[in-house]
């Protein structure tokens, strides 16, 4: 838990962060969002005291940063930025040993986190520990940046807009990489970016900043269906009920009947358990039905319970139509 | 007749070629019979016994045909070889001809390279230059040297006019070279404890950048004769002032103001590659190093140092290489070194006595050349020459 207690921060005369007071979850994602010059990357920089607050505290587990000496906090997190920065002159194997080294693990144990890390991250390590950032393409090396945030197996984790950098097929495959890697690790998560669509896919919390204030914070679900205010509401879009959609998984919203009595028709295209509904609605417009079934889930999806997910007005809760 | 690999690797051998059958048409050697009065020219055909010409014609028809003939890199190794060959050829013909000519009867008779035998250098230069330096095996590499300094050694080029005039001043040979090295090496080294900080300077106050780039740019267009020229006034002013100075060698002549204007001409180089260094470690390694957990001093290790270094000693060869070459001109202002013997032989139009200036810098600039490169080559990270490459 990373609790920020009345924050404030100057650069000159401009105010960066105003008496922001927020709780980061353990073990889940926080998302900073915003658009750019909301202070959320300073936000982020005040964790690991790369920026010293002017006002205010903040403390990890109770305990304040203040007592913590600045290289020791950041070697317990990792840290990911949005321009890679891999060491040119290290191999992919230095690079990644870099938080171990100075930590001062030995060779044998940082040689074995590597080639786990590079298994994690779905590269080859007999190909790739020896490569040099110069010979890796920016997909790859975001994602060996990402492996060397984790080498340490640091508690938390802070990215900074980390996959703003890369193209947008790779960005997708990044965030699925993320997701599946989170999954498995549960790290305390902060993570920057002012793209509204990964903030939804990639968080179980959403803290929204403008001009160094705190707009909502909440889950995905909230600030889209809830927008606090004008800001948020602009800021999410006119298109939130459907990127609300994006958010719920069809798996979660079917009626629960059992149909293998009347089989659909052959014909009848089916939706995954992990399509979102923005898809399921997009299939219903394209081939007129009003329900839809899924593979391997009983039930069908009705047109009618996503129509009622957008009525904004009286927002459901997932967890409800289970 | 066989396939080339590759039709344009046969035109490497063809400047060799046209050099080196010019030779045969004009003055080979000139014989003085004293250092004073005007020689007289032979070719190649009146010096040279007839094996050692038609060995010469042979070796050109050989690499003519050569070029049509195998594979690339076969013909660059024949090549390099058949250079090799010629500087044999050349360097005997010239021992020869002290024989033919009857030098032993002229006791201050002298020899000097002509029109004719330079040709013959520069064609077996061009035949081992014709590719890439790189597949040359090593060992090869250093086969002309070994050849040049078996011909010197042996004695049979004694009397070359250039080893005559060595034999006349050996001992102020070695000072001067001493001299033309302690000048270089003081003015490189006082231009890297001035201009390493001014660059770190520049490259941290915005504000001072402008100034020092534009002191030291203007600096390095005065040409060098000028700038010592400039030196002379303030210098013997500040000596006849001031007597303790003088004691310290600030005089308007010889080695002070020489330094001086050198370490000046030096500033640039050293000043501009310390601060590309550093602007070349961009903010992002810092802030990804710092976020990690370093400590400034592992900073400085782990990514300034490896980074820049490179960048440092690339500025540092250039001072090295622009400021011996620049000390010649400094024996003009009484400061010595090898240019003594260039500006010497130029007031004497006695071109071996230039020759015995020029050539020793020539060797002196190639080898700190060669020795910062391979500096350089050892210090520079594989992951940093591949990102160079990239570029």
């Amino acid at each position: 838990m990373i609790q920020f207690e009345n924050i404030s921060k100057w650069y000159g005369k401009q105010k960066a962060l105003d008496t922001l007071t927020m709780t980061i979850p353990e073990g889940k994602t926080s998302i900073l969002l915003g658009p750019s010059g909301c202070g959320k990357s300073t936000t982020l920089r005040l964790i690991n005291k790369l920026i010293i607050p002017d006002e205010g505290e903040i403390s990890i587990k109770g305990r304040s940063i203040r007592d913590y000496r600045a290289e020791e906090l950041r070697r317990s997190m990792g840290y990911v930025i949005q321009s890679i920065a891999l060491l040119p002159h290290m191999t992919v194997e230095e690079n990644i040993g870099l938080v171990p080294d100075l930590l001062k693990w030995e060779e044998q144990r940082k040689e074995k986190r590597c080639l786990e890390l590079l298994d994690l991250i779905g590269l080859d390590a007999e190909q790739y520990r020896s490569k040099y950032p110069a010979q890796l393409s920016g997909g790859e090396a975001q994602r060996i940046a990402v492996a060397r945030a984790l080498a340490a197996d640091p508690p938390y984790l802070l990215m900074d807009e980390p996959f703003g950098a890369v193209d947008p097929l790779n960005r997708e495959s990044l965030q699925n990489e993320f997701i599946e890697i989170q999954r498995k690790l549960k790290k305390t998560v902060v993570f920057v970016t002012h793209d509204l669509e990964e903030a939804v896919r990639l968080g179980d919390r959403i803290f929204v900043l403008k001009n160094g204030i705190l707009q909502q914070s909440g889950s995905p679900a909230d600030i889209l269906s809830k927008p606090a205010n004008e800001f948020v509401r602009d800021f999410v879009g006119p298109d939130r009920s459907l990127k609300l959609l994006n958010y719920y998984l069809a798996g979660n919203f079917t009626d629960g009947t059992d149909e293998t009595d009347h089989p659909p028709a052959p014909e009848t295209p089916e939706l995954n358990a992990g399509d979102n509904l923005k898809t399921a609605l997009s299939l219903m417009l394209e081939t007129g039905l009003s329900s839809l079934p899924v593979k391997g889930v009983s039930g069908r999806i009705h047109r009618k319970t996503i129509e009622s997910l957008v009525n904004l007005k009286e927002p459901r809760n997932p967890e409800t139509e289970e | 007749m066989l396939m080339n690999n590759n039709p344009e690797s046969g035109k490497a051998a063809y400047p060799g070629l046209v050099t080196g059958i010019t030779a045969f048409f004009i003055s080979f050697i000139i014989l003085k019979e004293n250092r004073v009065v005007a020689g007289t020219p032979f070719s190649l055909r009146d010096t040279a016994p007839l094996w050692l010409y038609l060995a010469i014609a042979l070796l050109f028809a050989a690499l003519f045909l050569n070029s049509f003939l195998g594979s690339a890199r076969r013909m660059q190794i024949i090549n390099y070889l058949g250079g090799c060959v010629l500087l044999i050829l050349t360097l005997t013909a010239l021992a020869l001809s002290s024989v033919s000519l009857g030098m032993e009867k002229l006791p201050y008779g002298r020899l000097s390279l002509s029109g004719g035998s330079w040709l013959l250098f520069l064609s077996a230069y061009l035949f081992m230059n014709s590719g890439d330096q790189e597949k040359i095996p090593r060992l090869l590499s250093y086969l002309p040297w070994l050849i040049l300094l078996g011909f010197i050694l042996s004695g049979s080029l004694n009397d070359l006019g250039i080893a005559r005039e060595f034999e006349n001043e050996k001992k102020r040979f070695y000072r001067e070279a001493g001299r033309h090295l302690y000048i270089s090496l003081r003015s490189v080294l006082q231009a890297l404890v001035i201009g390493i900080p001014l660059g770190i300077l520049a490259w941290k106050k915005q504000k001072s950048r402008t100034a020092v780039f534009a002191v030291i740019n203007s600096l390095q267009t005065i040409p060098s004769l000028a700038l010592f020229g400039i030196l002379i006034p303030p210098l013997a002013w500040l000596s006849f002032r001031f007597p303790e100075l003088r004691e310290l060698g600030f005089k308007g002549v010889g080695q002070t103001p020489a330094i001086i204007a050198l370490t000046l001409y030096a500033l640039l180089p050293v000043t501009r590659n310390t601060f590309t260094s550093l602007s070349i470690i961009e903010n992002r390694l810092l802030d990804a190093g710092r976020g990690m957990g370093m400590t400034p001093s592992q900073l400085f290790w782990k990514v300034e140092l490896p980074i820049g270094l490179p960048v440092i000693l690339g500025g540092v060869r250039i001072a090295l290489v622009q400021t011996t070459g620049n000390t010649t001109v400094a024996a003009l202002i009484g400061a010595g070194g090898l240019g003594f013997f260039v500006f010497r032989g130029l007031e004497q139009a006695a071109p071996d006595l230039i020759l015995m200036g020029v050539i020793p810098i020539i060797l002196l600039v190639v080898l700190l050349d060669k020795t910062v490169g391979a500096f350089i080559k050892l210090l520079t990270p594989k992951g940093l020459e591949l990102l160079y490459d990239s570029i």
